[in-house]
């Protein structure tokens, strides 16, 4: 199947919501992505503009397998890469953030979001402390979802298989091994249910050059910090307004900024925020 | 064969070959007296009947700028006439004039040398006017707007106007292609020249007035060229020149070959030209404010990316740094002008490195220049190439911006003495092989494979709720049974599930036969027996003997179901 075909198969499948791509066009949705990467690296010495072009046609086509509701760490991933190779700093953050969700502890994806990261010009720094709760559960950051729930079921099976045995005949140690195991799952659950509720909350990446943080949600508002800050810059998002989002910075300022300088990172309905 | 036969024969041979010796000639065909400033003018040197000439030069002529054309043209002819043989070979050399001056201009004599002999020809006046203008041929070009500065390109855009010709007389009138194919070659088009060759032209049709006002048709040919300023400065460009045969009338002409007929060509012509000045343009310096010391001119967008090796040195050792400098703007790049960072002038580096201040060559791969400079470090202290800095003036903001390159990890070793040798690179030793040391920031490969297909969603699905609700509902059942069971076994709850068997059984005894039926209510109402109270125990007594009469008397009792299913109801 030509590139041209896929393409026109693709836009016209995406063209309807409720169509979904077939595993053949994923396929070959994937495999032109993955070419296009190829050659921009293959590029970039030779000809910088050509190459530039060829990682945006691969992230474009990244993008499409994402739109049609794949995801998985790696796409995510994938997706940054070639974000952040045609210059778009800002999404590749994103992309790479919502690839955290699914590979936390992935060696790839820590070193490439801390390079996209160095990139950004004057980044604003988080000012606040790591809490204890965050140390004690830092095994939530470092265990994806999938395994966390995985973890958790069985330790939830095992804490009940136990109590149910135990009505049959006594345990050496039961009540300590079952609290033992009954805390632990429900902390997983915790854990995934957190995250399971996070997509439901938003974040954010600036992708303007440089963005005037506003007093409130108007041009006619002053700025709220002295000087713009810049693209790739990460921020929680406090309420939405038409054309307007109410902001959180690392560093805890608020204030307003045009929604089109940023990308909403939230997995949730990203197809109708396009 | 008679005598005088054979002579004639000799004689003819022999005037056949003398012939030539007879009309040995050096000329200049230069026809015209009138001339155009700026146009060419083909002067012809002709060498007739001569078997050997030096080569012909032009002295300077005051008032013309002049060439020679490429090559020569050699012709032979012999001619029959009255039974006499001639012939005749002729060289033609080609010089072209160009008057640059109004006025009358002198070709003096010139001298020319062939098979030994020295030929002059007469001197000339030639008269020089303007070329003719007018509104059928004009020429305009414009160029880029805003500063320009060193290193960045100027689009210039030249465009010729030539006015449909129309010839009333037979009604016709000439397309595009015959318009732009009246255009002499012998036009000046100045920096045009090479894209028109490339075809970097495009053609539109513009409907207009011409200067007297009639309604016309103007094609327009437009060619795109880019200039690169080479100093700052005025840039002035060389004016373009045009020159047309604009035709006058077009005449019928009989078509030669097989299939003859007629065609249409121009009958006559006049010379037109338009001329197309370029304004100076001023090509600018970037600004001395906010300027850095180590700034080298680069105007633009770049990125910067070095690259050392090796990274394990003794003090004094080289270091090759390969700077790679990529112009990340769209659009042409021209990078033949763009100088090395001066990183003689960055004091992070200067401080322990030896850094030379000769100016770099760099070599020139598509947007990206690349140089290679050598440094050596002075003592052992730096663990660290530090970061660089390339410097660009973005005239888009009228500001300088710095790309910084990241440092590079260095481990240099200490050496007994430093000796001059050791940083004038006299010491070329061999190094062991240096640790890998990963270097840190670019980007590490993508993922490849299916498995990017298959989405790892988590979402609180109904299916996972039932997961998690099946172990503790599960325990809760067991729980349950065992409770049942445990009570199932006290006194009580047997006493009462007799008592409900006992009624069953009382209820369900008329469909029984006689004889079951006796033996089934004599045990169930001696099970209620025990529950019966002073009220119903008469009755209780008198069913049971009714039963044992039934049962061993052998006296059937048709009532008796009826009878004891009553009393169970009394007594409930």
């Amino acid at each position: 199947m030509t590139i041209l075909t896929t393409l026109t198969t693709v836009l016209l499948s995406l063209s309807s919501n409720q169509l979904h791509l077939t595993h053949d066009q994923q396929t070959a949705v994937l495999q032109e992505a993955q070419v296009a990467y190829d050659t921009g690296v293959s590029l970039q010495t030779a000809d910088p503009v050509a190459s530039k072009e060829s990682f945006r046609r691969s992230a474009e086509r990244f993008q499409i397998l994402v739109n049609d509701g794949i995801e998985n760490g790696k796409l995510w991933y994938d997706l940054g890469n070639a974000q952040l190779q045609a210059g778009e700093i800002g999404e590749a953050i994103g992309a790479y953030r919502s690839a955290q969700r699914y590979i936390p502890s992935d060696g790839r994806l820590t070193a490439n979001l801390q390079y996209a990261r160095s990139k950004v010009s004057n980044p604003i720094k988080s000012e606040s402390t790591t809490s204890i709760l965050k140390r004690l559960a830092f095994w939530h950051d470092a265990l994806p979802t999938q395994v966390r729930l995985a973890l958790g079921v069985i330790l939830w099976f095992g804490c009940w298989t136990l109590v149910s045995v135990r009505l049959f005949k006594p345990i050496p140690g039961f009540k300590t091994a079952s609290i033992t195991l009954g805390c632990a799952a429900l902390a997983l659950g915790v854990s995934v249910g957190a995250d399971i509720a996070d997509q439901h909350q938003d974040h954010g990446v600036l992708t303007a050059s440089e963005v005037i943080v506003r007093k409130g949600n108007g041009v006619n508002y002053a700025p709220m910090l002295k000087y713009p800050i810049h693209e790739g810059i990460e921020f929680d998002i406090i309420e939405q307004r038409p054309e307007w989002l109410h902001i959180s910075l690392p560093n805890g300022s608020t204030g307003w900024i045009q929604e089109e300088d940023a990308q909403i990172v939230t997995l949730e309905n990203k197809l109708s925020r396009g | 064969m008679k005598i005088t036969t054979l002579l004639q024969s000799v004689v003819f041979t022999a005037l056949c070959f003398t012939a030539p010796l007879f009309s040995q000639q050096v000329f200049v065909d230069f026809r015209q007296n009138v001339g155009y400033v700026g146009v060419p003018i083909p002067m012809t040197v002709i060498f007739e009947n001569v078997k050997q000439f030096e080569e012909p030069t032009l002295p300077e002529i005051e008032g013309f700028s002049s060439y020679r054309r490429q090559g020569e043209q050699t012709s032979t002819q012999t001619t029959i006439i009255n039974g006499k043989v001639a012939s005749t070979s002729t060289s033609r050399v080609t010089f072209v004039l160009t008057p640059l001056r109004e006025g009358t201009l002198s070709i003096p004599a010139l001298t020319f040398t062939a098979d030994g002999k020295t030929f002059q020809t007469t001197p000339r006046k030639l008269g020089v006017v303007q070329p003719p203008t007018g509104g059928s041929l004009k020429a305009e070009v414009s160029g880029t707007h805003g500063d320009i500065y060193l290193g960045r390109p100027i689009d210039l855009t030249l465009r010729i106007f030539i006015e449909q010709f129309t010839d009333k007389n037979l009604g016709v009138q000439l397309d595009a292609q015959d318009m732009f194919g009246r255009i002499r070659n012998d036009s000046d088009f100045g920096i045009f020249r090479e894209a028109l060759q490339e075809g970097n032209i495009s053609v539109q049709h513009v409907k207009g007035v011409n200067e007297s006002g009639v309604p016309t048709t103007f094609f327009i040919i437009e060619v795109v060229a880019t200039a690169w300023p080479e100093t700052t400065g005025e840039l002035n460009l060389h004016p373009v020149t045009i020159l047309v045969d604009y035709p006058i009338s077009i005449a019928r002409q009989r078509r030669t070959g097989f299939f003859g007929g007629d065609q249409l060509v121009v009958d006559q012509s006049q010379l037109l030209s338009a001329q197309a000045s370029v304004a100076p343009i001023e090509v600018l310096t970037p600004p001395t404010n906010n300027r850095p010391a180590w700034f080298s001119g680069a105007v633009g967008i770049f990125d910067l990316r070095i690259v050392a090796d090796p990274t394990r040195v003794k003090v004094g050792e080289p270091i090759t740094l390969t700077i790679r400098v990529t112009d990340l703007t769209t659009g042409k790049v021209n990078l033949d002008y763009l100088a090395a960072p001066l990183f003689d002038r960055v004091s992070a580096l200067t401080d322990n490195f030896k850094v030379p201040d000769k100016p770099l060559g760099g070599t020139v791969q598509g947007r990206t220049k690349t140089f290679t400079q050598t440094i050596r470090p002075r003592n052992d202290s730096p663990t660290e190439i530090p970061a660089l800095p390339f410097t660009s003036f973005n005239p888009a903001t009228g500001e300088y911006k710095t790309s910084w390159s990241d440092p590079i990890p260095l481990q240099v070793e200490a050496v007994e003495t430093i000796n001059a040798g050791d940083l004038v690179g006299a010491n070329q030793s061999s190094m062991a092989p240096s640790k890998p040391i990963e270097v840190e920031g670019g980007i590490l490969a993508n993922y490849t494979g299916n498995s990017l297909l298959h989405s790892d969603t988590v979402s609180l699905t109904s299916s996972l709720v039932a997961v998690v609700a099946i172990p503790p509902v599960s325990c809760i059942v067991i729980l349950f049974g065992l409770l049942y069971l445990k009570h199932a076994k006290t006194p009580s709850f047997k006493h009462k599930n007799a008592t409900k068997h006992a009624i069953r059984t009382i209820k369900n005894s008329a469909k029984l036969s006689p004889n079951q039926q006796a033996v089934q209510l004599s045990r169930a109402l001696r099970t209620l027996q025990h529950d019966c109270n002073n009220d119903f125990s008469t009755q209780m007594d008198e069913l049971l003997k009714r039963c044992d009469a039934s049962q061993f008397g052998g006296l059937p009792d048709t009532h008796l179901a009826k009878d004891a299913a009553s009393l169970v109801e009394q007594i409930r």
